[in-house]
């Protein structure tokens, strides 16, 4: 959340009142609001929320990570990669396991928070998963046994490396994503159009 | 002795009565426009539709077996029906055929994060047109009910399949990659078009079309880039978007139509203009349709066809809408006093059109 405000402000559109919005749930963006002419609120919702808000309707755009996003499977409009939170997402386990000592038709327990995700790329790999969901500290579903493995996202890799877990497969990046919803009229793919436009701007034509 | 009663079932809600009326009004308004309502037939042999429909497309349709063993499916999808009825029984009547439906359907929809199975659709089918009159009668056609019905914030997002299908076809012969190329189009994820290109190996100027696709607002000038850019199909369909673009603003629809040259075909069966009808006030779109010349060949003779279908729950859902928060509250004039009194004020009033109730507090006077 702060890293988004604090994007929205170098892109022109700061909330009122400063960066610090305490424990408000929706406050409006009034410099924003008088640049591109209509009223802009910002929501603060979890960000495995954001896509749902998005796709119902709800709120017109959103900004959340391609890791929830692929996990809702919400259908929705990607016009734009913010330039920060990208990270890995992986399959760890235990120091001393290999990928390679898994094979097709295996059976493998695995803890993740992203049973879809998941279950695609180990679907791909021919492997049976038998997928525990969980919601926080996912390591330690590899480090108390109730999995083989995991499936969760890695920044710098010091929680794996300080709970003796190695990374066995990555199976790719996540990023921050400017979101939209499918049905957009003229007004509002316009407003969306001139979000884009500062966003680049800002961004100085970098990862997108 | 007591008379027992039997009650088949609740009165109809007011959402079947405003959807009731919704299918009236719409087919009256496409009856002017010559189109002739036809009956869609609830099943149809599996076996003559698959080659259209294809095992993917089928799988949300509900399929099961005839009595004789024959594998029925009902009606999900009107489009491929309406051909196939076409091509076994409409055959012989002078060319273009105007049709228009309002029916139920039963398919798996994916609507937010649920399923539906069943849903109201309205629309219609011309067959045996081509080229920008048949494209702009259509869309005049879908303009001018939504009008009429009270729906004047409809606008259209249309694109092109031939353009979309073009330059990903252009860029890669992987068929994986061109997938993956589509949908990255269709969610206007310019980022992840460009590490699909750098992944695949495309070209520079491959990957710059594709990125013009993903454009949230696309213009004439990125319909003119990609008409320059490319030749075959993608030019003759970008200067025909060109063409139908300046007909419609001719006809005074600019304000209500926009370019989108993202979309892709998850019908299988589209093979030119394409557009979905949204509106500022749903949340969702209400309805699509598009050009698809080659459906009907599956079924018999090769002919040109386009048409649209509406999802009839939204649009009864926003109109409840619309006369929620504009329409003053219909006044229901009550009457009281003896029977005959009372009953003769209401016919009166109702002989000028105004809803009316009888009160019946005191049932024996």
């Amino acid at each position: 959340m702060d890293a988004s405000l604090e994007f929205l402000s170098q892109a022109g559109l700061a909330p009122s009142g400063g960066l610090d919005i305490g424990r408000r749930l929706v406050f409006p963006l009034v410099e924003a609001s008088e640049a591109l002419g209509v009223s802009i609120e910002v929501l603060a919702v979890k960000n495995a929320d954001v896509a749902t808000y998005v796709e119902h309707g709800v709120a017109e755009f959103g900004v959340c990570g391609t890791d929830v996003l692929n996990e809702s499977g919400a259908n929705v409009l990607r016009p734009y990669t913010l330039p920060f939170g990208r990270c890995r997402i992986a399959i760890a386990g235990r120091r001393g396991m290999s990928i390679e000592q898994f094979e097709v038709g295996d059976t493998i327990r695995v803890a993740s928070k992203f049973p879809r995700t998941t279950l695609k790329h180990f679907a791909y790999r021919g492997w049976n998963p038998e997928i525990i969901k969980l919601n926080g500290s996912v390591e330690l579903g590899a480090v108390l046994g109730i999995a083989d493995v995991i499936v969760d996202l890695v920044e710098t890799g010091n929680t794996l490396r300080e709970n003796d877990l190695v990374i066995l497969e990555d199976l790719g990046e996540t990023s921050v994503k400017l979101i939209a919803a499918r049905s957009l009229a003229r007004q509002q793919t316009r407003i969306l159009g001139e979000l884009v436009d500062r966003f680049r701007e800002v961004d100085g034509g970098g990862i997108d | 002795m007591h008379a027992t009663r039997f009650y088949s079932g609740t009165p109809l809600s007011t959402r079947t009565r405003r959807r009731r009326r919704l299918f009236q009004e719409a087919m009256k308004i496409l009856d002017s426009w010559s189109y002739s309502e036809v009956e869609v037939p609830l099943l149809a042999p599996y076996a003559d539709l698959r080659s259209a429909l294809g095992e993917d497309r089928s799988s949300d349709l509900f399929r099961f077996t005839g009595r004789d063993g024959e594998l029925l499916v009902l009606r999900g999808d009107v489009t491929p029906l309406i051909s196939w009825q076409y091509a076994n029984h409409l055959q012989g009547r002078a060319l273009p055929v105007r049709l228009s439906y309002s029916k139920r359907l039963a398919r798996v929809q994916r609507e937010f994060a649920r399923e539906r199975m069943e849903s109201y659709q309205l629309g219609v089918e011309l067959i045996g047109a081509s080229g920008l009159r048949a494209d702009l009668e259509v869309l005049v056609v879908l303009f001018d009910l939504f009008d009429s019905i009270g729906l004047n914030s409809a606008e259209l997002r249309i694109g092109h399949i031939g353009i979309t299908r073009g330059v990903v076809t252009a860029a890669t012969e992987d068929l994986e990659a061109r997938e993956l190329l589509l949908d990255a189009i269709e969610r206007k994820d310019r980022f992840e078009v460009d590490q699909l290109c750098l992944d695949y190996d495309v070209s520079d100027k491959s990957c710059s079309s594709m990125r013009r696709l993903c454009a949230v607002a696309p213009d004439f000038f990125d319909l003119n880039y990609l008409g320059d850019r490319h030749d075959g199909p993608v030019k003759e369909s970008a200067e025909h978007l060109l063409q139908l673009f300046d007909a419609l603003e001719a006809l005074g629809y600019h304000d209500r139509v926009q370019l989108d040259l993202s979309r892709r075909d998850h019908r299988g069966y589209y093979s030119g203009v394409i557009f979905s009808v949204v509106s500022e006030l749903a949340d969702s779109p209400l309805g699509g349709g598009g050009r698809y010349d080659d459906l009907i060949g599956h079924f018999g003779p090769e002919l040109p066809a386009i048409g649209f279908g509406l999802n009839a729950d939204r649009l009864v859902d926003l109109l409840e809408e619309i006369e929620n928060d504009t329409a003053e509250q219909s006044e229901v004039a009550s009457y009281s006093g003896t029977a005959i009194e009372a009953v003769r004020s209401a016919l009166e009033t109702r002989r000028s059109g105004k809803k009316v109730r009888v009160e019946s507090h005191d049932t024996n006077r």
